[in-house]
């Protein structure tokens, strides 16, 4: 698109479209959107980064096609024309996980399906590329898909290391960190509580609390 | 643009043209996409049924080498019915049609569970006769079973299938038919709760199966899921500490389905007659006739003339052992073992000469293994019972191992107030039930006598 | 029997907020007062209870394997179960614009109290997370799905709801600066969680 000649690639407005949602405009622990399966999927890491992977996947390429569109989509039929964009995008997503990591995709079941429903990519198809050229909305695809990323990681790399002893990294080998490093030997046994639902969500709290500890701004009045 | 994009045509227009798009495309990736996906899901069927027999080649085989590996090991395969009859036979020359509802690779025990199997056990709940009944009577229910052979061995796989805590569970067991035991079991599950339950597909609790068997005295005899931290005998295996429902599950599929095969294999003793393997067990006839041992002239003999006084029947088997067939011999009463009331502390003082006496004993017989049995009165809950027989003959067990017998010659089983020898109504006859036994189970010196 | 043991477990063991987080995002923005909390929850309910029943029809004779042989013998091989998704959400958008609709027209009341709450619904992950699970739970029949349909509902209305009662009352208490607002729903919610965990296993 011609549009997006006038100004450099990676601007400082750009830039700010990727780092914002890391941490101060955080689409989950901030704007409190696409939580569903932010914590359901992080009980092992490798599940929580092909998510994350695949989220970011179809966030970047939903953002960009709507954005492209945004000139010709009926605005009656808005919100159906995107979810059939993303529901779309989201099946070719499940047919190639189900093609290549079937593994994964076995233990992802029906959450790849509700990618769907994921409230940020409908949240930013609506509130960004709608009204945005497609470089900026690709970027900005980008910066929320990290900012997701990012709390899935972390919620899973706490989850899986105290409930199993273990990260699970894809590519490698499932690494028996406290095997390893002899806590076992000392008398820590894995706390189960840790790979149950509930557990994902005091991980969000604590994280939010830090985040706003750190950050005053963000504290809700 | 000059197009009015709120009018009704463009809409139309515009919803026509995308619903055209995106379902092409779609259609266009999935048929793209489906021979990997069937593959993948065709291969790891293929996978868990190799991994489920328990031998070196095949364990933990890839995926993707499942495929090639699976003609070249299962040489037949063979579909029953819930009454143990054989509705599709096949052999590894045919290929597997995908549309050959009845190939035995091609049943799907999950679905036929949750579609015929589920609603049955739901109607007549409770009711074990009608359910069985009316099981029997299905002809939509059917039991896969794989023939493997190798190395001159025949390994007969078994499927099963049932639910777990959240969802299915499945797996398939490995079944040598000498003895009726498991040469090697492989589980699998939909949504069991990630750590806990899904623990099942893990090589610890899969291995615990191998060498159990589902037969006690010509009988089916269900594998029964303990709590972990138990003695088990030969029809248990420990569960996973935090999943005790999906244990329950596994449980229940087992002894649903193990029963279905098990009755087929009683009734069709073809398969067992045929390239049985190596033998491994130690079963005797159980009767007082002298045999003569096939590769030596030693007589072997399954019981000796005891006279029910233990020191004087304990030097006698210490004098015979070498003859003697291991199998439902005499169990010995252990006089002279003494408890602290209620619990599992051995008085020291009064027992140490007779622990001694067993001590010497075992550790002349090295070619035997012993079982150790506590028994109780019937004072108290039957659990609390249970769990303090166990105990007790733990406790013996302990002491034995601490005076330096290898562990894996004794068992220590709680048999609770289930097998009293005296009256329970007098103080002389709980007196006499509260008892520890000590039985030979096996006896490697005439094992393989026949 | 069947039909209360599957309304016991949607309800509260396989709970959607507490045991899988469907509809957090709602949930955590729509639980500020009781009031609220019970409209969207009662939409909630009112959705599934359409909703489900209607995809289970649309899964058993259109979308899985094989079910389109009512179509004649050709057909028995088709398998468009790759279109679910599409088909699943198709169908709770349209039905949700359909009962506002409706709602508006006959009965302007209920509207008022519904009515700002269905087009959230629309996106809301519990709806097309139930139709997902109906898909995989493969339900016998229609009863036992919109049965499931139902006791999800039901479960979410109630984790709404006394979230909802709780963060009124916070509102008075000390709670640290930073965990203000939706950190605290998040480690309420999760104390919610671990107290719904002692329904596992429970069955009639």
């Amino acid at each position: 698109m011609s549009e997006s000649k006038s100004e450099p690639l990676f601007s400082k407005k750009n830039k700010a479209l990727i780092t914002n949602p890391l941490n101060k405009n955080n689409p989950v622990t901030i704007q409190v959107l696409g939580i569903c399966s932010a914590l359901a999927v992080t009980v092992q890491m490798d599940n929580a980064i092909v998510m994350s992977v695949a989220v970011t996947a179809v966030l970047v390429l939903g953002n960009m096609i709507v954005s492209l569109m945004r000139n010709v989509i009926p605005s009656k039929i808005r919100i159906i024309v995107q979810l059939v964009i993303v529901a779309g995008l989201v099946i070719i997503v499940d047919q190639v996980l189900k093609a290549y990591v079937y593994d994964v995709s076995k233990k992802l079941s029906v959450f790849v399906g509700l990618i769907i429903t994921n409230c940020i990519i409908m949240g930013r198809l609506e509130a960004f590329a709608l009204g945005n050229k497609p470089w900026a909305s690709i970027l900005d695809g980008v910066g929320n898909g990290f900012g997701y990323g990012l709390v899935l990681i972390i919620v899973s790399f706490f989850k899986e290391l105290f409930g199993s002893g273990a990260l699970t990294i894809p590519g490698f080998e499932k690494f028996e960190i406290f095997k390893a490093i002899g806590i076992y030997d000392m008398g820590y046994m894995d706390n189960g509580l840790m790979l149950l639902p509930p557990s994902s969500l005091f991980i969000v709290g604590i994280y939010i609390w830090v985040q706003k500890y750190r950050n005053p701004d963000l504290i809700e009045s | 643009m000059a197009v009015n994009r709120d009018s009704n045509v463009y809409t139309i227009i515009f919803a026509t043209i995308m619903v055209v798009i995106v379902g092409g495309l779609l259609a266009f990736v999935s048929m793209g996409l489906k021979p990997l996906q069937s593959a993948n899901i065709s291969n790891e069927k293929m996978q868990n049924i190799l991994q489920a027999i328990g031998i070196e080649e095949t364990d933990g085989v890839s995926r993707e080498d499942a495929g090639k590996m699976f003609n070249e090991f299962i040489k037949r395969r063979i579909t029953i019915n819930y009454n143990g009859e054989i509705v599709s036979d096949k052999t590894s020359e045919d290929a597997i049609d995908p549309t050959d509802k009845l190939d035995a690779f091609n049943i799907n025990l999950r679905k036929e569970y949750s579609k015929y199997v589920k609603p049955i056990m739901n109607k007549n709940k409770g009711d074990v006769a009608k359910i069985e009944e009316a099981l029997g009577n299905s002809s939509d229910i059917h039991f896969p079973i794989f023939i493997c052979e190798h190395n001159g061995g025949k390994y007969y796989i078994v499927a099963a299938s049932g639910k777990g805590l959240w969802d299915d569970i499945w797996g398939y067991l490995c079944v040598e038919l000498k003895g009726m035991k498991v040469h090697g079991s492989v589980f699998d599950h939909k949504g069991e709760t990630p750590g806990l339950g899904s623990k099942i597909t893990e090589d610890w609790f899969q291995d615990q199966f191998v060498g159990k068997t589902i037969e006690e005295n010509d009988e089916y005899a269900p594998i029964k899921i303990k709590k972990p931290g138990n003695e088990l005998n030969n029809h248990q295996v420990d569960g996973i500490s935090g999943a005790t429902f999906t244990g329950v599950g596994v449980e229940e599929m087992l002894k649903r389905n193990l029963n279905v095969y098990y009755r087929f294999f009683k009734n069709h003793p073809e398969f067992a007659g045929n390239g049985s393997n190596e033998d491994t067990s130690s079963n005797t006839n159980g009767t007082d006739v002298l045999t003569n041992k096939n590769d030596s002239n030693i007589s072997v003999v399954s019981s000796l003339p005891f006279t029910g006084v233990f020191a004087e029947d304990f030097e006698l088997l210490l004098q015979n052992y070498q003859n003697l067939v291991a199998g439902d011999n005499k169990s010995f009463i252990i006089e002279g073992i003494k408890f602290s009331a209620g619990s599992s502390n051995i008085n020291v003082k009064s027992s140490t000469e007779t622990l001694n006496r067993i001590v010497e004993g075992l550790k002349v017989m090295t070619d035997v293994e012993v079982e150790l049995g506590g028994h109780t009165d019937n004072m108290g809950e039957e659990a609390a019972l249970q769990t303090l027989s166990e105990s007790r003959a733990n406790a013996v067990k302990a002491y034995l191992v601490e005076n330096g017998i290898e562990e894996s010659r004794i068992q220590a089983v709680g048999y609770g107030s289930t097998v009293p020898v005296a009256d329970n109504e007098t103080q002389e006859g709980r007196d006499a039930n509260k008892r520890t036994e000590i039985k030979i189970i096996k006896n490697n010196l005439t094992a393989n006598v026949n | 029997m069947e039909y209360i043991n599957i309304f016991i477990k949607s309800a509260f063991i396989d709970n959607m907020i507490f045991t899988f987080f469907f509809g957090m995002c709602s949930y955590l923005a729509v639980s500020k007062t009781v009031k609220t909390a019970v409209g969207l929850g009662s939409a909630v309910i009112f959705v599934l209870v359409v909703t489900i029943p209607i995809n289970y029809l649309l899964e058993t004779y259109v979308l899985a394997e094989g079910a389109l042989s009512w179509l004649g013998e050709e057909y028995a091989t088709m398998d468009l179960s790759f279109l679910s998704f599409i088909m699943f959400i198709a169908v709770i958008a349209s039905i949700v614009q359909l009962v506002e609709m409706l709602v508006e027209k006959f009965s302007p009341a209920l509207y008022g109290a519904l009515g700002i709450f269905l087009p959230l619904i629309a996106v809301n992950c519990a709806i097309l997370g139930a139709a997902l699970f109906m898909q995989q739970k493969q339900f016998a029949n229609i009863g036992e799905a919109t049965v499931y349909g139902l006791g999800s509902g039901f479960g979410w209305f109630l984790a709404i709801v006394l979230i909802a009662a709780i963060r009124e009352k916070i509102k008075y208490s000390h709670v640290p600066a930073p965990v203000r607002g939706v950190g605290m729903a998040f480690i309420l919610t999760g104390l919610m969680g671990l107290a719904f965990l002692g329904f596992l296993g429970f069955e009639l």
